[in-house]
């Protein structure tokens, strides 16, 4: 392959410090090269002349894979239904609009210029199903969270007091076991304690059977995770999802890892306060102050959008909770073995229900009152709080304070006068919605050469046409380039690729399975060698793609 | 005004798609933009005219030669009339919600599932499923008449929930099965297990079943005003349905399904 210029272009790379300076880009064999010295030929110039150019975006929270989100698929066939995606000559047939088929999800995600993305909620057992799933995702690179803190096994340890060695070493097992990049925690605790008939389970109260915490078990597990030198630090679903009054759980929560790096997902979901008439309003202004505060916290924002979707969680405690409210009218909520269990209900976001436009109004205000663009995630928590194909739309409302307020006057009134939404002057300049979207999450996730354009990067490259309307500009970029290969043009698939599935290999004493085997034996539906997803099932789809292994222990210096 | 007439050019092979040819999809256009719109024939895309043979003037009436391959006829249509000279395939009707359809000869499965509104009329027989839900949806037909002069298959009224179908011929098996809502009547025999998880609604039968599900409880027989006015209202509709008018309204009530909260009612006439 020869060398490519992209030339002329307005680059934005903040993890190089690049702010809308006009440079030149060279690509060779699907890795970005220093400018050629005089009398190398260029193969091909792209000319980027009045463009913008940046990394590809990065989701890096959007359930795409895993059996919850194929629950979605088959429990709404008119989901499918209506919105067909028919065949053409280079991309197959798929359908789905908020819970979309694995192609129609790749299709999607580069015609909008992501090249990555990650799915949250892998349960260990179902680890396999989810990487066949994202191994029959196109064009995108993949990566999974591997969930924890619900599963018997780790609770047995915390009931037995074991050593923190040991628990590091179990969790370093299942994140090599199941082929993963981080760890993520689901309601802590919570998800068991629905199966002892729990119906809530606080930060500080006991679990029904086994005597611990959710605080010890964020405490350990965020604690494992920084001991493996995993980069992403523990992800973060917490205790009272979606209910009044848990930013004081949240903001408890921010506290309980005294200091260790944790990532809080979907944190609109769990900053609802309790004042006003119907004793539901904005925690936005605490978690945000709180988020600004501590360095060591991140969070992504999940987004919510109006109009149909459906909530797809392994937060089997608050989905059973929300159940009654599904639209239409089908849930399931499920135990999922020894691991953890699953919820998913369909879910309808009113602009003229007072709870849909405050957590509307909410979300918007965490994302504006943030200061650091670099801890805060442009996600909707895809597909629960809408699909996401919302976010160029999403990147308009947080860029346009005048768009953002037209909107905020169509939205259900007593909601709006409840939000402050409508006093924040902030709009989002292209820097910080470069650094949202492509520099902040391959730092969080120690990707080291993705999300920015340096030499020796991946030539993940997604060049805008520049216009007036940031949504349209967003929404289909002129060229998107997947390892140095032009992939769409004008928000249409040129060339189908197969990404890679990112992964982290943190080392662990092999004695840890001393433990393990007797367990798989007695308890488990499969053995424990079977259990473990080898380098070589990651390519089982034929499509060529392979385990992407990152470095622990890793720092990046900002 | 003449109809507007689709006359196939050739014995259909694979199963046409017309769900783009109803009179407010075609209305204001000339024959000729008619026959260059996108048509799906099996897994191909053609054109209307490939298929049909257009012709007539502009109205709000459409008539198709009939052929058992013609799915989705008057799907989502929502004013004017559709005539299908013959047989129809699945879909007819499919989210209907005003106008008329009138097909001479008999339809395939799912027709009328969750029609809205609109009255369709089915000279032959209808396939199973009439009235129902699609897969994975929750509610079937929520308005509207279906009047089948033959036979229906399985399912009739499948998650019914308001409006009225009425069967000439018999109904097969587990007709007005998890109904919501609605009146169903059936003229000849119901299969095996009518009303199965039936929660709410109404099946005549004016033939009386051989056999009746368990978890239906014998109520007794009633002389129920309200079947006075039902068959008055369907005095208009022709034989056999016409026929009920001034007949008495005395009934064997029973009540179930009781696995389903027990308030549907099946009532054969006495």
């Amino acid at each position: 392959m020869g060398l490519i210029k992209f030339a002329g272009g307005k680059v934005f790379d903040p993890e190089n410090g690049v702010d809308g300076l006009v440079q030149d880009i060279f690509v060779r064999d699907g890795r970005i090269v220093p400018a050629p010295v005089s009398g190398e030929s260029i193969s091909q110039e792209i000319d980027c002349r009045g463009r913008l150019v940046m990394a590809g975006a990065i989701d890096m929270h959007t359930h795409i894979g895993g059996g919850k989100v194929n629950i979605a698929r088959s429990m709404l066939p008119e989901d499918h239904r209506g919105d067909l995606l028919a065949r053409t000559e280079l991309t197959r047939a798929s359908c789905g609009y908020c819970a979309p088929g694995t192609l129609a999800a790749g299709y999607r995600y580069a015609e909008m210029g992501y090249t990555a993305c990650f799915e949250p909620a892998v349960l260990p057992i179902n680890a396999r199903q989810a990487h066949m799933e994202m191994g029959d995702t196109p064009i995108v690179d993949k990566g999974g969270y591997v969930m924890l803190g619900s599963d018997d096994f780790l609770l047995r340890m915390m009931t037995a007091k074991q050593d923190q060695r040991a628990i590091d070493d179990y969790v370093a097992w299942t994140i090599n076991a199941a082929q993963a990049i981080g760890i993520k925690v689901v309601n802590p605790g919570g998800i068991s304690a629905f199966k002892f008939n729990q119906r809530s389970l606080d930060l500080d109260e006991q679990h029904p059977f086994y005597s611990v915490t959710p605080r010890q078990i964020l405490k350990v597990l965020a604690q494992a995770v920084h001991d493996l030198g995993v980069p992403h630090p523990l992800h973060v679903h917490g205790c009272n999802l979606g209910v009044p009054g848990n930013v004081d759980t949240t903001l408890a929560t921010i506290q309980a890892v005294e200091g260790l790096p944790m990532h809080l997902t979907h944190i609109q979901f769990h900053s609802y306060g309790t004042e006003g008439d119907r004793k539901f309003s904005s925690g936005a202004a605490q978690i945000a102050e709180a988020i600004n505060a501590n360095r060591n916290i991140t969070a992504d924002v999940g987004q919510i959008m109006f109009g149909q979707t459906v909530t797809a969680s392994g937060d089997n405690m608050s989905q059973h909770r929300n159940s009654g409210l599904a639209s239409p009218k089908k849930f399931v909520v499920m135990d999922i073995e020894c691991d953890a269990g699953c919820g998913v209900v369909p879910f309808k976001y009113r602009d003229k229900n007072f709870v849909n436009a405050l957590q509307w109004a909410i979300g918007l205000e965490i994302f504006l009152l943030v200061n650091d663009p670099w801890r805060i995630f442009l996600t909707t928590d895809h597909p629960n709080g809408a699909p996401f194909t919302s976010y160029p739309h999403l990147i308009k409302l947080l860029m346009d304070k005048t768009y953002r307020n037209a909107m905020l006057g169509t939205i259900n009134a007593d909601a709006a006068a409840m939000s402050t939404l409508g006093s924040i002057d902030r709009e989002y300049t292209m820097y910080e919605i470069a650094t949202m979207t492509r520099a902040a999450p391959a730092r969080l996730l120690g990707l080291k050469d993705r999300g920015h354009l340096a030499p020796g990067a991946a030539a993940d490259i997604v060049v805008y046409r520049e216009q007036e309307d940031v949504e349209e500009m967003f929404a289909r970029p002129e060229f998107v380039f997947k390892d140095g290969t032009l992939v769409a043009r004008d928000g249409r698939i040129v060339e189908v690729t197969w990404g890679n599935t990112h992964v982290v290999r943190p080392e662990y004493d092999p004695a840890i399975e001393k433990q393990l085997k007797p367990y798989f034996d007695r308890y488990h539906s499969i053995r424990m060698e079977n259990f473990k997803i080898h380098d070589d099932e990651l390519c089982e789809c034929g499509h060529g793609s392979k385990a992407m292994p990152h470095d622990c222990r890793y720092k990046r210096v900002r | 005004m003449s109809a507007l007439t689709f006359t196939l050019r050739q014995k259909a092979v694979q199963r046409i798609d017309v769900s783009c040819l109803t009179p407010e999809k075609v209305a204001g256009m000339s024959l000729d933009q008619i026959r260059t719109l996108p048509i799906h024939q099996g897994n191909r895309q053609v054109s209307v005219g490939e298929l049909f043979a257009v012709a007539g003037g502009v109205s709000d009436e459409l008539v198709f030669s009939g052929c058992s391959q013609l799915d989705h006829v008057g799907q989502g249509m929502s004013t004017g009339r559709i005539r299908v000279e013959g047989d129809a395939g699945a879909y007819v009707g499919t989210a209907m919600r005003s106008g008329e359809i009138v097909i001479s000869g008999s339809v395939g499965i799912f027709a009328a599932c969750g029609m809205r509104g609109g009255t369709l009329t089915v000279g032959g027989n209808a396939g199973d499923f009439l009235g129902g839900a699609l897969p994975g949806e929750m509610r079937g037909m929520r308005g509207g008449l279906v009047r089948v002069l033959g036979n229906a298959g399985d399912r009739a009224g499948d998650r019914m929930r308001r409006g009225a179908i009425l069967i000439g011929g018999n109904a097969g098996e587990c007709c007005a099965s998890r109904m919501i809502a609605g009146t169903i009547a059936v003229f000849g025999t119901i299969g095996e297990r009518a009303g199965y998880g039936m929660t709410r609604g109404t099946l005549l039968c004016a033939t009386a079943p051989d056999r009746i599900l368990p978890t239906f409880n014998e109520c007794g027989t009633f002389e129920l005003g309200f079947l006075t006015l039902l068959f008055k209202q369907w005095a208009t509709l022709g034989a056999p349905f016409a026929e009920l008018s001034g007949r008495s309204p005395r009934v064997q009530r029973l009540m179930g399904d009781l696995g389903a909260g027990g308030k549907g009612e099946i009532l054969v006439l006495r």
